[in-house]
């Protein structure tokens, strides 16, 4: 089904019923909603064209062969599994005792009704100003979207628990149709006292990829997050992250992000002592451009705050971050910093990173650097003088560029054996 | 070993290294002394094939092979070894998997295969101990964060692992204290023998005390003005580099 269609029938017919968890004010609000271009702040480094221009396809049901399922299921132990952006219970290998619980959305706010508010905290709104009740309103289209074409899917770790193995969630894609919209849409809640790390690893898709993640991380817990996204050879991902952090609890995020993605991140520190890192690697290659939009909002006492993002661009590309800090009126003793670190590997290459502050608080601690280079012939030249080569050690320089990150990415030299092919020509021709 | 032939070498077309001529015997230290800017360490670098520089004149001969064209690690592959005045801080690479990745580049490029990691692992713990260097420094960033001396304990750490046949040393002296440059001189002592050379460059007698080198040259403008035993150390020190220039 087109996406246009599905979305006037969702205004007019039964379809309501499957999403009646939705206000029905909200979702006339969405329908009228812009996809956003390039004069919002949030979207000015990252073409939207491409999306309009496509008449988009939807995946409603569960179509996936049984074979598919079993192929992928080989690979990774404990792991949850989305095919084409729906939970696939078949292909996880999440162990029994693993203190890890999956619901269907509908499911758990049936289970669980005051989670509906917190979820949708003014639902007439649909914009940002459902999170956390922060008027913020903001295009969110493509939130708005994936809530609306996915059901959602909850992953809750039980209180008190610490889970010291980390958990796959693995996105495949077994339809290569390149004109369907995926909505992978994950809510994360880690109960009191908890403790669990995740890594997200989502596969090659050749059509767009649009993902949406809730994370609650609530008192006393902790959260480890990585986000990889491998590879993307002909599609385009858009994704949100939205993350609320309470009292003593902490987030670490990591992201990787690459060629034709837009990634918006928004972290809320609730309550005291909350505490967010994140970091990421953005990627970028060809004439592809990779961008993330990430805005910390300190609203507890005593919050802290420290983002740490690496950008690589080769041949035509750009990479671009823009990290916003808001300090709300009585986060006093707040602690808030932003650094990024823009690697070029070409002439051509372009990297944006801006950093911005919204400061409404007085007792606050904030701090923020961007630096932009390109690889440092001196360090190629000592690496080269202890016997490696200079193809190598230009491949470990970049390595050791996101390795700072420390993000455990498996196809770390084959990724930046491809970005410097074009690079070490040209030097080569000097 | 090393022989170089009437070298000259210009930057930005700026003469540094001015018609040279130095041979470097095997089994032999040899010490260069010489004001600062003199272009000592751009024959550190050229020997190295540090690109950049124009030569515009001469051959550098080691053991027979004009290494002139060859690139930086086909040289080291051969046994140049240089030990930088400013080492380079690398983030992100621990200093011990940097050295295992080189030494590995190195054997492949000989046709031999990689090491055995846990018997390369043991030789850089018994190493830095004798070098009294703290086993955090194999796992560190390389040079990252290292104070000067520490950057330079690991220049010659990296030596030592690396076993070269020449050993090119820029002011490897220069931020030690005093214990420092004692561990370090016996390390560099107890490794030279009648099969590999030393090259030592240094504005201080207190190293060559150490050392013993068997030649000593002063360096200036790019060429050397004069040339004698360990007794020119002695005369430089009392008297300094204007009896000379
Ligand atoms: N890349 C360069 N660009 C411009 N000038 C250079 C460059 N490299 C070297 N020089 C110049 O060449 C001269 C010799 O420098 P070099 O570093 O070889 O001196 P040095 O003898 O090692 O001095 P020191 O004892 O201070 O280490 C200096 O005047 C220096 O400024
Ligand atoms: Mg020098």
């Amino acid at each position: 089904m087109y996406l246009k269609e599905y979305i006037n029938k969702l205004k007019t017919s039964d379809f309501i019923d499957e999403k009646k968890w939705l206000d029905q004010n909200a979702i006339l609000e969405i329908i009228s909603e812009e996809i956003p271009n390039a004069g919002t702040e949030e979207w000015k480094n990252f073409k939207t064209n491409s999306i309009k221009e496509t008449s988009w396809k939807v995946l409603l049901e569960n179509s996936i062969k049984k074979d598919y399922i079993k192929q992928e299921q080989r690979k990774l132990p404990n792991s949850i599994f989305f095919i084409d952006g729906h939970y696939s219970q078949e292909a996880s290998s999440l162990k029994k005792e693993s203190s890890i619980n999956i619901f269907s959305l509908s499911d758990y706010i049936n289970k669980n009704p005051e989670f509906k508010n917190i979820l949708f905290n003014n639902p007439s709104d649909y914009a940002e100003s459902r999170l956390s009740g922060i008027k913020d309103k903001k295009p969110t289209y493509f939130i708005s979207l994936n809530s609306l074409l996915s059901f959602g899917t909850v992953i809750e770790v039980e209180k008190a628990k610490y889970i010291n193995e980390t958990i796959n969630i693995i996105h495949s894609f077994s339809n290569i149709e390149p004109e369907i919209v995926i909505n992978p849409y994950i809510i994360i809640v880690c109960k009191e006292g908890s403790k669990a790390s995740f890594q997200e690893i989502s596969h090659d898709v050749g059509s767009w990829n649009n993902s949406l993640k809730e994370i609650f991380i609530r008192k006393d817990s902790n959260l480890t997050f990585s986000s990889i996204q491998e590879r993307i050879s002909t599609g385009i991902k858009t994704s949100s992250i939205n993350c609320h952090i309470d009292e003593n609890a902490e987030l670490n995020l990591k992201v990787l992000n690459r060629e034709r993605s837009k990634e918006d991140i928004r972290v809320f520190l609730n309550k005291e002592n909350s505490t967010a890192n994140i970091s990421g690697i953005i990627l970028s290659n060809n004439k592809d451009e990779s961008d993330v939009f990430c805005k910390v909002t300190h609203i507890g006492r005593a919050s802290k705050s420290d983002q740490n993002w690496r950008l690589i661009s080769a041949k035509n590309s750009k990479t671009a971050i823009n990290g916003k800090i808001c300090v709300n009126k009585n986060a006093k003793g707040s602690d808030a910093s932003f650094y990024s670190k823009s690697l070029l590997l070409n002439r051509k290459a372009t990297s944006f990173s801006k950093p911005e502050l919204e400061i409404l608080e007085d007792d606050v601690k904030c701090k923020h650097g961007a630096s932009f280079g390109e690889i440092d012939n001196n360090s190629i030249f000592y690496m080269q003088s202890r016997g490696i080569k200079k193809k190598d050690a230009i491949i470990l320089l970049i390595h050791a560029f996101i390795n700072e990150i420390g993000l455990d990415i498996e196809d770390n030299s084959e990724l930046s054996r491809n970005l410097i092919d074009e690079f070490f020509n040209q030097i080569n021709e000097k | 070993m090393l022989e170089i032939k009437n070298l000259s070498v210009s930057v930005q077309n700026k003469i540094i290294i001015n018609s040279l001529n130095l041979e470097i015997e095997r089994g032999k230290k040899v010490a260069i002394m010489g004001p600062n800017g003199s272009g000592k360490s751009t024959l550190s670098n050229v020997i190295a094939g540090k690109h950049g520089y124009q030569i515009n004149n001469g051959k550098i001969f080691f053991n027979g092979i004009n290494i002139l064209e060859l690139d930086p690690e086909e040289r080291a592959a051969k046994g140049i070894y240089l030990a930088f005045q400013y080492p380079v801080e690398i983030p992100g690479i621990a200093n011990s998997s940097f050295l295992r990745t080189a030494l590995n580049s190195i054997r492949k490029y000989n046709g031999e295969k990689d090491l055995n990691t846990r018997e390369f692992l043991e030789e850089c713990k018994d190493l830095s101990k004798r070098l009294n260097l703290d086993a955090s420094f194999l796992s560190r960033d390389l040079n990252t964060g290292f104070s000067g001396g520490e950057k330079k304990k690991n220049e010659i750490f990296h030596m030592l692992m690396m076993k070269p046949k020449l050993c090119i040393l820029d002011e490897i002296d220069s931020g030690l204290d005093i214990d420092a440059l004692k561990v370090i001189s016996d390390g560099v002592s107890k490794y030279s023998n009648e099969n590999n050379s030393l090259l030592i460059i240094t504005h201080y007698q207190r190293l060559l005390d150490y050392i013993k080198p068997d030649e000593v040259h002063i360096f200036n403008e790019g060429k050397i003005i004069k040339s004698g035993d360990y007794n020119l150390v002695k005369t430089l020190e009392e008297k300094g580099y204007q009896e000379f220039v």
